[in-house]
């Protein structure tokens, strides 16, 4: 009886269709519902348009005096004696001294170093038409040439990261070349939209890509990136800490330096905002990313040579450093200007003991202090970090103490001798 | 001759007490004998070495970790896949596979996996019976397994999905048994008893759970229907919505519903829209566009041959016997694979058009004491049965026999030694001394196999390699071909261990072994290498 009943109502054709109109619209209303509610997944993170400042958190003037600053600062101004010059130094020059320093002498301003590098009329004059520009537009952005010769910069997205250390915004107008040799104007905003968008969570360089999207990330949103796999702070903190160590570029401390700054970052955004976000970073990860720290520094107090300073094999002095062919020198600039440069960042829990650091600063203040000008200019890149470490180590930027020191100097004589600065000849 | 004697002999003598439908004929013994050699070939198939173990590793993980705990939604033994978006779509087949593993090892799969390829192949030779009524139709079931054994790597969802497919379609035309169909296409939904539709109901349900396949059930309903409605329109009849056009909707309304009892319910359907790196898709196949010059080419090109050959005769062509063809010919030319759902549909569109013969009425009227040998094929038929049995390793337990060996279970290169070597090498404590974070690099095809049930070790692919981001798969690429900076690739994805395999990847195992660099050879055989990375005081 009620089986002959349901197949009149279901065989029905004005029932049917009925039935069918409910259905349609049921089905099109959770549609509706299910696109309304489902979070959309982002394709690139939440911005701010000003970048964080994170600056130094010591002070400390047993690490390098203010002579032997002073001294070291004066050698790593960007007066390069090979021109043009190399725009791997430019960019590094821009991340030591920042946009408002002017020196009064030869050496590159502040402003000019940016505009070499995201004005390609001021890039022309310097390079010529015939070489190919440095900010190169395409489907994603605007990408910048890299490990491409003399004209190109040498890591991924350093100049990005560079650019946002020393606080340009996202509206920040740059200039590049188009197909037809003309001249176009774009932003700060289409360079970090290329990043984003090429972005790769495998990629050799990631390092200075996580360190541009932390300074302008507005929140911990995650974002899904081209190969669409969905990306947070949390994921990219994982993956500056899965390489062993000293693996990756600059003896992985690129890697490590990243790491402090999204835990700087972090801080910033859970006890400044006043809206209370989360930070970039989830506990766990806060953590982990903590231990790690700690773990570097063990490992670098442990294998601290006598003089001071590391070489290469700074992470396990057992193993050989990979690239023995090179000047040790150079390589114990690297390993230790790097490694004073983000504990200078870091806050104190994750430092050594205080010895460790003042022999290395002592260290890298005396080499280079002796340094000649060829010698400097050789090594340029590597000498800009251990200078800048040592000046955070002071408490401020390198172009802050640049201009107390030039203040200092309009009263005083110019720079103290380097035989004084390294103490009794013996 | 005495008197009592010949009393004796009428009074005794033996007679058939079995009905007459029990009265099979040659070619019934013909079909037994294949279908009896098909199950043989099947139970001696070698297990592959790739996608059967990752069906034990991931059932192991849902039975201990329970369905609804984010399992089915990443892939826990490939950490470079995460935040893809993953989908374990098939859970139920990887826990049947797990459960046939733990009942009896790899010999279990491989009964497992006979019983599932003969019941399937049975069940599309019925159907086929059923269409056309002439016996020897039941070998097209033979012409798809031809047609579609290199596509099935060994016991997988898609083995689960077919057989589900098989008794789908046994159902949607069960009601012709007894009555004729009004459509062209010979189906006819309308008329089926209730319990079809329960059965249509639980089957989808089931298919839903085992693979990701059931799709291809609703795109024929869906094909089924479109086909009826152009059939209608072809008649001049568009809004007659006939009681067929009105059933075969409500029945793929009901299927739909039915899909959605899984533990992913709609997630499943979303992510049939998902863009990049579609689950779905990547489990029917993926990209993999068919070369006409190819195995999978002939079947096509044979499918359609069929098709037309039998279409010639037809005066009146069902539209869903040509919209389900070229809607299967489209998905196959995308993705090679398709071909074991492009196959059956073929022939099933083909027999449709087929004119039934007429009735094989059995001489049954005939005085039984006439034919005393009329139950020879029958018997033939239970022996050949019987040989099969026999002959296969199922008969172990009743007949006894030595089990198989290892190497006579699996396919050849399987890497015994060096499964068992992992598994004792890194036991929990050793692991821990070994490296906290262990990531294995090994040849997709092997890593399901070497990686223990239950065992923390993760790999950097497994033959779920689409899941991983490209640059990812790009990596494992040239690492397995060893270019370049293989080396350096490795250090990149932090791979602690190494192994290679020595026949396929002979540039590689030259340059682990000439210049090893930071690698240490732990462990070495014929097959394979493994190396382990040189200790380092810092992660």
């Amino acid at each position: 009886m009620l089986s002959n009943t349901l197949a009149k109502v279901f065989t029905n054709g004005k029932v049917f269709l009925a039935i069918q109109t409910v259905i349609l619209f049921v089905i099109a209303g959770s549609a509706i519902g299910w696109t309304a509610r489902t979070t959309p997944r982002l394709s690139a993170p939440n911005l701010n348009s000003e970048p964080r400042v994170v600056g130094p958190l010591h002070d400390y003037p047993f690490v390098v005096s203010d002579e032997q600053l002073e001294l070291v600062l004066e050698k790593i101004k960007p007066s390069f004696q090979k021109q043009p010059p190399k725009t791997n130094f430019v960019d590094h020059a821009l991340r030591l001294w920042g946009v408002d320093v002017e020196f009064g002498d030869d050496a590159i301003d502040g402003r000019v170093l940016r505009e070499l590098l995201v004005n390609d009329q001021v890039f022309d004059e310097v390079w010529g038409k015939s070489e190919l520009p440095l900010l190169m537009p395409n489907e994603n952005g605007i990408a910048v040439r890299t490990q491409e010769g003399r004209s190109t910069v040498s890591h991924v997205d350093h100049l990005l990261g560079s650019l946002a250390e020393v606080g340009t915004p996202l509206d920040f107008p740059i200039v590049v070349r188009q197909g037809d040799n003309k001249k176009s104007k774009a932003t700060m905003f289409d360079l970090i939209e290329h990043a984003t968008n090429s972005f790769r969570l495998n990629q050799k360089e990631y390092e200075w890509t996580t360190l541009a999207l932390a300074f302008y990330a507005a929140d911990a949103q995650p974002w899904v990136t081209q190969e669409g796999q969905e990306v947070d702070f949390n994921r990219l903190a994982k993956r500056l800490m899965r390489q062993l160590q000293p693996q990756g570029v600059c003896y992985g401390q690129h890697r490590v330096y990243t790491l402090v700054v999204l835990l700087r970052i972090n801080e910033q955004i859970k006890t400044q905002s006043e809206a209370k976000l989360d930070g970039l970073l989830d506990d766990e990860t806060r953590v982990e990313v903590v231990d790690y720290l700690k773990s570097l520094t063990k490992a670098l107090y442990e294998n601290q040579s006598e003089d001071g300073s590391w070489d290469g094999n700074w992470a396990d002095t057992s193993i050989p450093v990979r690239d023995p062919e090179t000047n040790e020198l150079s390589r114990q600039i690297l390993a230790t200007g790097h490694a004073l440069e983000w504990w200078a960042m870091a806050p104190k829990d994750l430092h050594p003991p205080r010895e460790t650091i003042v022999r290395a600063g002592q260290w890298l203040a005396r080499e280079i202090g002796s340094m000649d000008d060829r010698s400097v200019e050789k090594n340029y890149t590597f000498l800009t970090h251990a200078a800048r470490a040592l000046a955070l180590w002071r408490g401020k930027f390198p172009a802050e103490h640049f201009e107390r020191f030039k203040q200092r100097r309009g009263s005083h004589d110019s720079v103290v001798p380097v035989t004084h600065l390294n103490g009794p000849a013996n | 001759m005495s008197a009592i004697g010949k009393e004796s002999q009428t009074t005794h003598r033996l007679e058939a007490s079995l009905p007459d439908w029990c009265v099979l004929r040659w070619h019934h013994a013909i079909v037994c004998c294949a279908f009896s050699i098909a199950f043989l070939y099947f139970s001696y198939l070698p297990i592959p070495v790739g996608a059967t173990w990752q069906a034990v590793w991931q059932g192991n993980l849902i039975v201990q970790d329970g369905l609804f705990s984010g399992v089915l939604e990443s892939d826990a033994s490939l950490p470079l896949s995460e935040g893809m978006q993953y989908l374990h779509l098939s859970w139920l087949s990887s826990v049947i596979t797990w459960l046939a593993y733990q009942v009896d090892g790899a010999n279990g799969i491989s009964i497992l996996f006979a019983a599932i390829q003969t019941s399937t192949l049975m069940l599309w030779a019925r159907l086929f019976f059923q269409l056309t009524n002439r016996w020897w139709s039941v070998f097209g079931a033979f012409f798809l397994a031809v047609a579609c054994v290199f596509h099935f790597d060994g016991l997988g969802p898609s083995c689960f999905g077919w057989f589900c497919f098989a008794l789908f379609a046994n159902l949607v035309f069960a009601a012709q048994e007894n009555q004729t169909s009004s459509s062209a296409d010979c189906v006819s939904i309308s008329t089926g008893a209730w319990w079809r539709w329960l059965a249509l109901f639980i089957t989808m349900v089931i298919w839903a759970n085992l693979d990701c396949s059931f799709l291809v059930g609703l795109v024929w309903i869906a094909g089924l229907t479109i086909g009826r409605l152009a059939d209608s329109v072809r008649g001049f009849a568009l809004f007659r919505l006939d009681t067929e056009l009105r059933a075969r909707i409500w029945l793929l309304e009901l299927l739909v519903l039915a899909s959605l009892l899984t533990p992913l319910s709609w997630t499943a359907w979303q992510a049939i829209f998902c863009s990049q790196g579609n689950p779905i898709a990547n489990s029917l196949g993926g990209w993999q566009p068919v070369s006409l010059a190819s195995w999978s080419g002939a079947v096509i090109a044979v499918a359609w041959g069929i098709w037309f050959c039998i279409a010639r005769n037809v005066r009146t062509i069902g539209i869903a016997n040509l919209v389900c063809p070229v809607i299967a010919t489209i998905a196959v030319a995308i993705s090679a694979p398709m071909l074991i759902w492009f196959a059956p549909l073929m022939l099933i569109a083909a027999c449709s058009m087929a004119t039934p013969a007429e009735s094989d009425a059995r001489p049954t009227n005939e005085n039984s004491e006439e034919r005393p040998l009329r139950f020879a094929f029958t018997l033939i038929c239970g022996l050949l049965i019987w040989i099969g049995f026999s002959l296969s390793p199922v008969s172990q337990p009743v007949l006894g026999g030595t089990k198989r060996t290892d190497a006579q279970l699996h396919s050849q290169g399987t890497p015994f030694e060096l499964k068992s070597f992992i598994a004792n090498s890194w036991s929990d404590k050793k692991q821990k001394q070994h490296h906290p974070t262990p990531l294995l690099w090994s040849p997709n095809y092997w890593s399901d196999f070497i990686q223990p049930p239950g065992h923390p070790i993760s790999v950097f692919a497994n033959s779920n390699l689409t899941s991983l981001p490209d640059l990812a798969q790009t990596d494992y690429h040239a690492i397995y071909a060893g270019r370049g900076s293989w080396a350096k690739t490795l250090e990149r994805y932090a791979v602690t261990d190494l192994v290679v395999d020595k026949k396929h990847q002979p540039i590689l195992y030259k340059n682990v072994r000439t210049s090893p660099g930071h690698w240490r050879v732990v462990y070495e055989d014929e097959q394979a290498i493994m190396l382990t990375r040189r200790k380092s005081n810092v992660k």
